[in-house]
């Protein structure tokens, strides 16, 4: 993945990164679905989205942020 | 002063320790300097070498220097065989992780990886095993892991680039066996560091369990006292090998 972090990105930006990690067809996703309502979003998807949040972001992630986080929007939120 | 009547003796030999800022490099330098040796230990964390210094009192020499910068390597071993004399020997401490799953996996994560865990080691041997840096019969340490020989879920930039270190310690000891010099690495499973117990924390989130010994995990200390005793002369035939300090989890 290539750096971005000086650019903000859209919500549909954010969105269409969490659907290629998680290898889903563009427009699975919305901001209210359930995390626990998506197969893909395992164990290792957890550790993408931490690399996913360093690489675009700038951001360290940490597994406590992570288990906060209950629907794709609460993803998309912490990534601003 | 050390253990004088015991094996491992190490008065007045100079050892070089990198990663000397934290966990094993930092007990590994206490260990070295209690057992006799000037240890100058290498980090890039000057807080946390200093931090160590104190502990370890004044046969510990801090030397804050960026391992992934060959050119400072290069200058860095010189001016340490300038001022303490030839080296005796080598531990190559320092280390990062990763975890990785297989699609966010880049060359550039791996160069990350195999700058700090194994370039820096490589340039770190070719320049203190010149024969004007090390005495003859000197010897090499470096921390490897039984991730060099197990296969675990998202942690594989850590894993070959532990491979690649004892692949690369079975190639010098052959290369370096004519001066008696002798090369080994330790094979830890999970040590109770400060970085380690972190680590934990990404494992309970995904939950994995990387390292299930029957002896539980190791402490700093026990890796520290395998690599004194594998830097001193109680042994001069042991070399290109990878030791095994993991709790039983390979058994």
């Amino acid at each position: 993945m290539t750096k971005n972090i000086t650019k903000k990105m859209t919500e549909k930006e954010k969105i269409a990164l969490l659907e290629d990690m998680l290898e889903l067809e563009e427009g699975v996703l919305t901001p209210e679905m359930e995390l626990s309502a998506i197969d893909e979003y395992d164990s290792m998807a957890k550790l993408s989205l931490i690399v996913l949040f360093d690489d675009e972001c700038g951001k360290k992630l940490t597994g406590e942020e992570i288990r906060t986080f209950k629907t794709v929007g609460d993803i998309i939120a912490a990534m601003d | 002063m050390g253990n004088m009547s015991g094996i491992v003796y190490l008065a007045n030999k100079i050892i070089i320790v990198t990663g000397a800022g934290s966990g094993i490099g930092r007990e590994t330098s206490r260990v070295l300097a209690d057992q006799g040796a000037d240890v100058i230990m290498l980090d890039v964390n000057a807080e946390g070498l200093a931090e160590t210094a104190a502990m370890g009192g004044e046969k510990c020499h801090p030397m804050t220097i960026d391992l992934t910068d060959s050119a400072s390597v290069t200058e860095t071993v010189k001016q340490i065989v300038e001022k303490y004399g030839k080296l005796d020997g080598l531990v190559h401490c320092a280390g990062i992780s990763s975890r990785k799953p297989l699609n966010v996996l880049s060359k550039e994560g791996f160069s990350k990886v195999m700058d700090v865990n194994f370039y820096s080691f490589v340039e770190l041997v070719k320049n203190c095993a010149k024969k004007k840096h090390i005495n003859d019969g000197g010897s090499i340490v470096v921390m490897s892991s039984i991730s060099s020989i197990r296969g675990y879920k998202a942690k594989t930039e850590y894993c070959v680039s532990k491979a690649a270190v004892d692949a690369f310690v079975r190639c010098m000891a052959l290369e370096l066996a004519d001066r008696k010099i002798r090369i080994n690495s330790v094979m830890a499973a999970e040590v109770l560091t400060p970085l380690a117990l972190k680590a934990r924390e990404t494992n309970a989130l995904v939950g994995a369990s990387d390292f299930e010994a029957p002896l539980g995990p190791s402490e700093p200390y026990e890796v520290a006292n395998t690599i004194a005793f594998l830097l001193s002369d109680a042994t001069k035939t042991i070399t290109g090998t990878s030791l095994l300090i993991d709790g039983g989890a390979c058994i």
